[in-house]
């Protein structure tokens, strides 16, 4: 099990290591990957205190004079509370990476101020943006690696909770903006983050499902590639899953780039109600509350196929 | 920077015409923030005549001037202008035809640093260029006009105690305290004071001067220049609207909406005393 935040600055690490432009801004949210950053690289670390408003100007002013900058904290504040501060880095068009920690309900046990269930809206909404979502530590890695030589004006969610890698033997391609797992024909699911990896897991578990369907892992959401448009144009039946409440999720965003020509009912999308969650229940158990849970979604899967 | 009397009385004097053509042109744009302009008009005046900024596109050697006030942005047109930094036809043509100025500052305004508008973000900015400075050996000012009302705005505090902790002392801070928001006067509403009090409590060190008094105005800018080891910030009381009969000290000189051409002629008059 994997933590995808240290995957990720650990391959930074590395690579600031060779690169004395790379820097790492933090409003007070660590890592132990963290720690050995600081410790290896302490001229090229900055602590912010919890201002993550100043932190992405800081960023806007360092970016301006060639710095690399990779900024960090939990995904409510460094993104809503900032997204004026983001706008005005979008409109200086300043390669920054912000790394967005704990998507989604990644932090289901401290409640909603900590549930990042909106966040992908605001990422997807500044202009000009590029946004990653990892599914796994071998791909926060990879994204690292691929960031700290490309530098982008972007968002990188997290998610909190470490696991297992889908694919780590494999070499990922990051310009694609996907990957996919299984090679069914008959059904797409496309995903990213949390619910990528229970769809995976949903389909792995099943033989059947697996000659029937292919899993997305779309984790760039912005730009979508036009080779990921093509592969998916081959699908009829499209399931869309993500940890976002409707208004911010994947679904909104895809059905006008996969809805042409195709059939609506065959495209289904799921996510979240337009509410907040108090209940102290679980990540799981959250998702199971607001019709995510692995039932439903086998559920809307036999729905899709049988169509 | 030693200036003789005799030089800053030219300098004021010169301040004079600059500020009437930049009306000028104003009257022409129709737009803009005249109250915010004509408040901080003396110090950018000293600042560029004076000679404390260097000014060029090689952001290496100049200075870097962050208006954050980005609503006065226009105020640095002029000075562009004569150093070459913004093209001749683009301040001809603005107001008349296709021009790249605009009333708030952006990037794509040749010798505009930052692109500002929005409040409470130079001071950030400004941190983050000094800190990626120091890293680079690179020994240029950064000079930041900050306004009182961005005081309310957190990410300025934010940026105070971050630049201080970090000691950035290349950053030259000017506040234009005008005492006028849109809709009334600090104190009556939220107050700010006492302003110096708070900046030495941020670890700052602070002078307040007159911001239409050029011997203050010249003192005060020296100040900024031989800070060594903490930043230092220049606290400069203004007048909304200086140098306009009507618009003096008037909340409402904030924006050029509802200037007719009979109040426009009494700005002209008024500037050219």
């Amino acid at each position: 099990m994997n933590y995808q935040r240290d995957s990720f600055i650990s391959e930074l690490r590395v690579q600031a290591a060779n690169n004395q432009d790379i820097v790492f801004l933090s409003a007070d949210f660590g890592a132990p990957a963290l720690d050995q950053f600081i410790s290896d690289l302490p001229d090229q670390f900055f602590h912010l205190g919890i201002s993550e408003q100043n932190m992405v100007d800081v960023a806007i002013g360092m970016a301006m004079r060639g710095k690399r900058v990779f900024s960090y904290a939990m995904a409510p504040f460094v993104l809503m509370r900032c997204a004026e501060q983001h706008k005005l880095a979008a409109m200086m068009n300043l390669p920054i990476t912000t790394i967005v920690a704990g998507v989604g309900f990644s932090y289901a046990n401290a409640g909603p101020t900590h549930y990042a269930t909106e966040d992908l809206s605001i990422a997807m909404n500044l202009i000009g943006s590029t946004v990653y979502t990892m599914s796994d530590a071998s791909l926060a890695g990879a994204c690292a690696s691929y960031l700290s030589v490309s530098p982008e004006f972007c968002f990188v969610r997290l998610d909190r909770m470490p696991g297992d890698d889908l694919f780590s033997e494999n070499v990922i391609d990051i310009t694609s903006g996907y990957r996919s797992f299984f090679s069914g024909k008959t059904l797409a699911i496309i995903s990213h983050g949390y619910l990528l990896k229970k769809a995976h897991s949903i389909v792995m578990n099943n033989s059947q499902y697996q000659s029937q369907i292919k899993v997305f892992d779309l984790f760039r959401c912005k730009p979508v590639s036009e080779e990921f448009l093509r592969e998916i144009a081959e699908f009829e039946r499209v399931l869309i899953l993500d940890e976002q409440i409707t208004y911010s999720s994947l679904g909104i965003y895809l059905y006008p780039q996969i809805l042409r020509g195709r059939d609506s009912s065959k495209v289904k999308s799921l996510s979240l109600a337009d509410n907040y969650m108090f209940q102290n229940v679980g990540r799981d158990g959250l998702l199971s509350e607001a019709g995510l849970c692995d039932e439903v979604i086998e559920k809307e899967i036999e729905s899709l196929i049988s169509l | 920077m030693s200036i003789s009397s005799k030089r800053i009385s030219e300098i004021e004097q010169e301040g004079r015409k600059i500020k009437l053509d930049m009306f000028r042109k104003f009257c022409q744009v129709r737009e803009g923030h005249p109250g915010s302009i004509l408040s901080i008009f003396d110090i950018v005046n000293a600042l560029y005549l004076g000679g404390f900024i260097q000014v060029g596109r090689d952001s290496n050697i100049n200075d870097v001037f962050i208006m954050s006030k980005g609503h006065a942005a226009a105020v640095q047109y002029p000075y562009l202008v004569r150093e070459g930094v913004i093209d001749q036809r683009d301040w001809d043509k603005w107001g008349s035809g296709i021009s790249v100025l605009r009333v708030f500052g952006n990037k794509d305004i040749p010798g505009i640093d930052v692109t500002s508008g929005s409040l409470g973000h130079g001071l950030g900015i400004a941190a983050g260029i000094a800190l990626a400075n120091r890293m680079d050996d690179i020994d240029v000012n950064v000079f930041v006009v900050i306004s009182e009302g961005e005081l309310y705005e957190g990410s300025t505090w934010e940026a105070l105690l971050f630049l201080s902790h970090h000691n950035l002392d290349n950053i030259k801070i000017i506040l234009d305290v005008n005492r006028n928001m849109i809709l009334g006067r600090p104190e009556d509403h939220v107050g700010l004071e006492s302003i110096d009090e708070k900046m030495m409590a941020f670890n700052l060190e602070a002078t307040r001067i007159n911001g239409h008094n050029y011997e203050e105005i010249f003192a005060g800018l020296n100040f900024l220049m031989t800070a060594q080891g903490r930043p230092r910030i220049m606290i400069a009381d203004t007048i909304k609207g200086k140098g306009v009969s009507f618009m003096e000290d008037k909340p409402e000189s904030h924006y050029w909406a509802g200037l007719d051409q009979e109040k426009m002629d009494i700005i002209l008059r008024d500037l050219a005393l």
